[in-house]
């Protein structure tokens, strides 16, 4: 199996136990273990729009009142349950877009035509970058840019696609994955009902 | 002949492929552009299909079109995410109406126009999406501020997009071999 299929399909297993995670703990703690794996694939992490969406989400989620009323502002009041429910909805948002960061960790290749423009795009993507370095005026814009777009369509006819191999997964890629998903599907076990039943004290909790 | 034919044919996939690699690098330098709330756009991608209009045909148009959804997922890695979903309104509803104003009103209209009525169709698709999946009923709260700032972000795409074709060498170029 390559690395980008392996990667793939553990991010897919992930996605059940993200999907059918009942408590807001249980998600939370999922989307910060997701959070962490695409951390740890080389992706970014920044916060503030992370959190931004999860204010915003929640409190889009209170015009719909319902449940416990928490307080109210004027005559419009904050309730537990439309916060929660938002606040899930975007833990569960934010797991996705983390879960599919990790899922794109290698390039997956794409067959056919299609696939066949994509590297090519890819290739022109790669010229673009390198070319807009060496490119010492940048300002104005708009010279700058069209000398790139010259630049880059010199030559076109000799492109010689330059991918990266897509290699083999060996068994220490096979492990991690296996303990990812696992990682994945514990969280679920441990926050959902049959485990309260075990731990009564995870009946507290959100 | 049919070799003519297929190095034409080559060419203008290679066209259609630097196009989609301009606007990846847009949306790249978009990327590293702070924003609120990471589904917002500035659509600095669309700056592409902007220009692409008056060089490509229809199903040319088509196909940058789907590079630039997918290519974009790929660099961000949103392909498996809600991201997605919006990316795909927005883009396929702007490019739609903005094909269609430059089909209708030929040189009667600027970029700014054909920009503007993109920006606008690309901006209601995304609340539309936005509706059913992220704020619900609370979608009429953000509308207005997303509306304002697609247009303002569209009038200066636009512009730029218009000095573009009347400035660039490569634009005229690709525009005379095509004519």
């Amino acid at each position: 199996m390559n690395r980008s299929t392996l990667q793939i399909t553990s991010g897919a297993l992930m996605i059940i136990p993200i999907l059918f995670s009942k408590s807001l703990t249980g998600t939370f703690i999922q989307a910060v273990c997701l959070i962490v794996l695409a951390v740890l694939s080389g992706r970014k992490f920044r916060p503030l729009p992370n959190i931004i969406l999860l204010l915003s989400v929640s409190l889009a989620h209170t015009l719909q009142p319902s449940g416990l009323q928490l307080f109210t502002i004027g005559s419009f009041p904050v309730t537990l349950g439309s916060l929660s429910i938002g606040a899930k909805k975007a833990l569960l948002l934010i797991s996705f877009m983390y879960v599919s960061h990790y899922m794109m960790k290698y390039r997956p290749r794409i067959p056919g035509k299609l696939g066949r423009l994509i590297s090519m795009q890819f290739f022109y993507y790669d010229r673009l970058t390198t070319n807009w370095h060496s490119i010492e005026q940048k300002r104005p814009l708009i010279p700058a840019i069209d000398t790139l777009m010259i630049e880059a369509s010199q030559n076109n006819h000799e492109i010689h696609l330059k991918e990266k191999m897509d290699e083999r997964a060996n068994l220490n890629d096979i492990v991690s994955h296996i303990v990812h998903v696992a990682l994945m599907y514990i969280i679920f076990a441990i926050f959902s009902h049959w485990f309260a039943h075990i731990v009564p004290v995870m009946e507290l909790l959100p | 002949m049919k070799q003519q034919t297929k190095s034409h044919t080559e060419a203008r996939l290679e066209l259609v492929a630097l196009l989609a690699a301009c606007a990846l690098f847009l949306s790249t330098i978009e990327y590293m552009i702070p924003k609120p709330v990471p589904f917002m756009r500035l659509g600095l991608a669309n700056l592409a299909l902007i220009i692409s209009l008056g060089i490509l045909s229809d199903k040319e148009y088509f196909i940058l079109l789907l590079l630039k959804v997918i290519g974009q997922a790929l660099i961000t890695g949103s392909l498996f995410s809600y991201v997605i979903l919006f990316s795909l309104a927005g883009s396929l509803s702007s490019a739609l109406v903005m094909l269609i104003v430059y089909k209708v009103f030929k040189e009667k209209v600027s970029c700014v126009g054909i920009s503007i009525a993109g920006a606008l169709f690309s901006t209601l698709a995304q609340l539309t999406v936005s509706r059913f999946i992220l704020f619900g009923e609370g979608t009429y709260v953000i509308a207005p501020p997303f509306l304002l700032s697609g247009l303002v972000s569209a009038v200066i795409l636009g512009v730029f997009a218009q000095m573009f074709i009347e400035r660039s060498r490569w634009y005229q170029t690709v525009s005379g071999a095509q004519a």
